[in-house]
């Protein structure tokens, strides 16, 4: 069992998880016991240390739920933008592999939406974007407004961090929990051919499978 | 001091199943290793073969003609390699849209263009040769990757190697490299994003080896339509960045740092820079830039990223009280990865 | 206008993923909270089987219900309204009243039950304490630096991001580093159970 996994559970615990690292734990889990008891002891002790342990140490219950699940039909996302939001939609496939399918179009399709092209040789490429990441994005926004000074609450009270600029970029304003911040991110000040020539120099000899000869690639011929 | 004995654990962790789970542990376990057994001669194969691509492409002559794609843009080249008397030569003709050709020999390099063309051209070749592009680094690639052998396949009228090289955490991509088995060159190589999609190819149409390749095949046609400037490497000049100031706070496991403070700076960027790092993991590299930036309106706001096949290219914006700077981050992986390391990208507190 | 973070539900990636028809996301939902279902559940219905079965059953009607869960309010809270009104559903059906009197049910949808100790049976309670002790003290053996990330994580509830600034240092350390504390805490957890067999050999 991989330490990678491990973490991947982790950070799953604190809603830290990437989607894809997500998507790979969920396919280990399913035939590693190890990582479901360790997913189980992980999530004792954050009860234990949120106070909230159940007494009820001994349950286990996911067994025979997870069987009777098994008869249940998997969920598919039908159109729409966010899967929290397709509720309506009750279409049920019985296929796990449909869904997943159905998913990673919706993302590249999304993900295209936000793209701003800017360049000649430019391809969509899925993005993981998501509402929450949107709202982050103004988030940042409101933030640097507020002359680069993010609050935030916790169950003990209220903190103040002060910090310049972009920095604050860093800090979430959420009230307690794990919004996500991104980066504001502008178009590249100059040509992007230029950006990629000068990586190309900087790391002109790493990489396999051809990856320094797409850098070298980037120095375009013609105009 | 504890006493486990009081405890008996059982309700404690879910227990009441941990014997028969530890017994199917011990039996998974067992199981398990049996195909790591029969896996590992193979997998020393392709050790040994990743070993060997980068310098059958250096070592070897060879003439062929490849395309190489980055998401709808396909270029096709022809490349021709010798090694004469322990001297490589290499001549790389790109076969569509305006002529462009380099031809190295040894230490000499120029650069074939239309006679009508003018200006420099030195910016637009490239740091290193065709031969030199398929450098790896074997074992820093396993610390990154799992590397597998996958099945065995005919390409191009050759037996080839297929091999898998899979990044162990999902912030960046993968790479399929079909190689030939017995000479160990690469063949095709596709490298895909997370989501399993294609994002650049690398692929011969055509490739002879072994045979003699005669010296004519370096030699320029049509030269009297040709403008040919000889690059001297001497022409780049070293910058010495200062390199402080500021701190990448995050950047993905097993990355390092690839380049020391005396770096060959585009003239362009001569003045502005203030800070300049790149990264590699043995596969994939970035590279991150802090410019300086007098005018804050050539500034668009919003979400930008460009994205170039694997490569993507994306700035933010940071002020301090006095300055406003453009941190620019460009190098071969996922939208999301770079965001997250563009967003722990600061100033250092106390200059 | 103001901005505000969206209050971003733990487990709402979990939710997604069973929305996008991984079953597996939903078990390890399961396994997050089944305790605590399991002893809101037997505050209302003291027998244990059939608390059993009810949190059970209110498992598979969340599972149904989940592709019309809009995220409104965080899953947990939404899971244990089902689990109460599973709970209700069944007490009716029986003619019976909840097991705990003055609590009125739309009070134990917002968990904020009273803890009756008389449920809890002395050694279950041992047990508890001994399982805080180990977990207390494994916290407190810490290296400095692991201590801190995972005290501001479990009892301040930061982010990672937020841990980073605190700490000065990069968001994968705050990872890396919360990730290590639960391994060492786990280590010592597990010993727990390797104490049973050892305990049978010596005195």
């Amino acid at each position: 069992m991989s330490e990678t996994a491990y973490e991947s559970l982790s950070a799953l615990m604190d809603n830290e998880a990437e989607d894809l690292e997500i998507r790979r734990l969920l396919r280990q889990y399913a035939d590693q016991p190890e990582l479901q008891e360790k997913w189980a002891r992980y999530q004792l002790v954050s009860a234990v240390l949120g106070g909230d342990a159940s007494t009820e140490t001994g349950v286990n219950l996911s067994r025979q739920i997870a069987q009777q699940i098994e008869e249940e039909p998997c969920y598919e996302v039908v159109g729409g933008r966010r899967t929290l939001k397709t509720g309506r939609s009750n279409f049920l496939r019985p296929m796990g592999s449909v869904a997943i399918a159905a998913s990673v179009t919706f993302l590249v399709v999304f993900g295209a939406q936000r793209l701003s092209v800017s360049g000649t040789d430019v391809i969509p490429q899925a993005s993981f974007a998501n509402q929450s990441e949107l709202s982050s994005f103004q988030v940042e926004q409101g933030v640097l407004k507020n002359g680069g000074t993010a609050t935030y609450k916790n169950g003990y009270g209220e903190a103040q961090l002060a910090s310049t600029g972009t920095k604050a970029g860093n800090l979430s304003a959420a009230n307690d929990q794990r919004a996500k911040v991104r980066p504001a991110t502008v178009k590249p000040v100059r040509d992007i051919d230029l950006y990629l020539q000068q990586h190309a120099r900087n790391s002109a000899l790493s990489g396999v499978g051809g990856t320094a000869f797409a850098k070298t690639a980037a120095f375009k011929v013609e105009q | 001091m504890n006493d486990f004995r009081g405890i008996k654990s059982a309700a404690l962790v879910r227990s009441g199943a941990y014997s028969v789970k530890a017994l199917r542990f011990i039996l998974v376990a067992i199981v398990g290793i049996l195909p790591h057994y029969a896996m590992a001669e193979s997998h020393v194969d392709t050790v040994q073969i990743l070993e060997r691509m980068s310098n059958a492409f250096k070592n070897s002559s060879y003439d062929g003609v490849f395309i190489y794609s980055q998401g709808t843009d396909v270029k096709t080249l022809r490349v021709i390699h010798k090694v004469k008397n322990g001297v490589e030569k290499e001549r790389l003709i790109h076969l569509d849209g305006k002529r462009f050709e380099l031809i190295r020999d040894g230490e000499k390099l120029s650069c074939v263009v239309p006679k009508t063309s003018e200006g420099p051209v030195e910016h637009k070749v490239p740091p290193s040769s065709f031969a030199q592009s398929f450098v790896s680094n074997v074992p820093e690639l396993e610390k990154n990757y799992h590397i597998s052998e996958d099945r065995q396949h005919r390409f191009l009228d050759r037996e080839v190697m297929q091999v898998s090289i899979i990044p162990k955490t999902n912030d960046r991509f993968s790479y399929q490299l079909w190689l030939d088995k017995t000479s160990g060159i690469l063949l095709k190589s596709v490298l895909k994003n997370t989501s399993g999609d294609e994002l650049e190819r690398f692929q011969f149409s055509s490739l002879k080896m072994g045979g003699p390749i005669p010296d004519y095949l370096f030699m320029i046609e049509n030269m009297n339509q040709a403008r040919v400037v000889n690059i001297s490497k001497t022409s780049s000049e070293k910058t010495r960045t200062t390199n402080k100031g500021w701190r990448v706070g995050w950047i993905p496991t097993g990355f390092h740092s690839i380049m020391s403070d005396e770096v060959e700076v585009a003239p362009t960027f001569m003045g502005n820079l203030e800070y300049m790092k790149a990264y590699s993991d043995g596969l994939f590299s970035f590279s991150i830039l802090v410019e300086k930036i007098e005018n804050f309106e050539n500034f668009s706001s919003g979400e930008h990223s460009s994205t170039v096949g694997a490569t993507t290219v994306m700035s933010r914006k940071f002020t301090d009280l006095k300055s406003n700077y453009s941190i620019t981050l460009v190098g071969e992986l996922p939208v999301e990865t770079v965001k997250r390391i563009l967003a722990s990208v600061v100033q250092e507190s106390g200059t | 206008m103001q901005h505000e973070a969206p209050r971003i539900d733990a487990d709402q990636k979990l939710v997604e993923r069973v929305q996008n028809g991984d079953k597996h996301a939903f078990d390890m939902l399961v396994v997050k909270y089944e305790s605590r279902v399991m002893s809101l559940v037997q505050r209302l219905v003291r027998d244990h089987h059939e608390a059993q079965d009810i949190a059970q059953e209110a498992f598979i009607k969340a599972y149904r219900a989940l592709p019309r869960f809009r995220g409104d309010s965080a899953f947990y809270t939404w899971l244990y309204r089902i689990a109460v009104n599973t709970a209700k559903n069944h007490l009716v059906s029986k003619g019976r009243r909840p097991a705990i009197e003055g609590v009125e049910l739309e009070e134990a949808e917002v968990v904020g039950i009273p803890k009756l100790q008389d449920i809890d049976s002395p050694e279950r309670q041992l047990l508890r304490d001994e399982l805080e002790e180990v977990i207390y003290s494994a916290i407190n053996q810490l290296p400095d630096d692991l201590k801190t990330a995972i005290t501001l994580r479990e009892f301040e509830g930061l982010s990672y991001e937020e841990i980073s600034q605190v700490m000065d240092c990069p968001v994968g350390t705050v990872r890396s580093r919360i990730f290590r504390a639960r391994e060492a805490i786990d280590k010592q957890i597990r010993k727990l159970n390797l104490g049973d067999k050892t305990d049978d050999q010596s005195p």
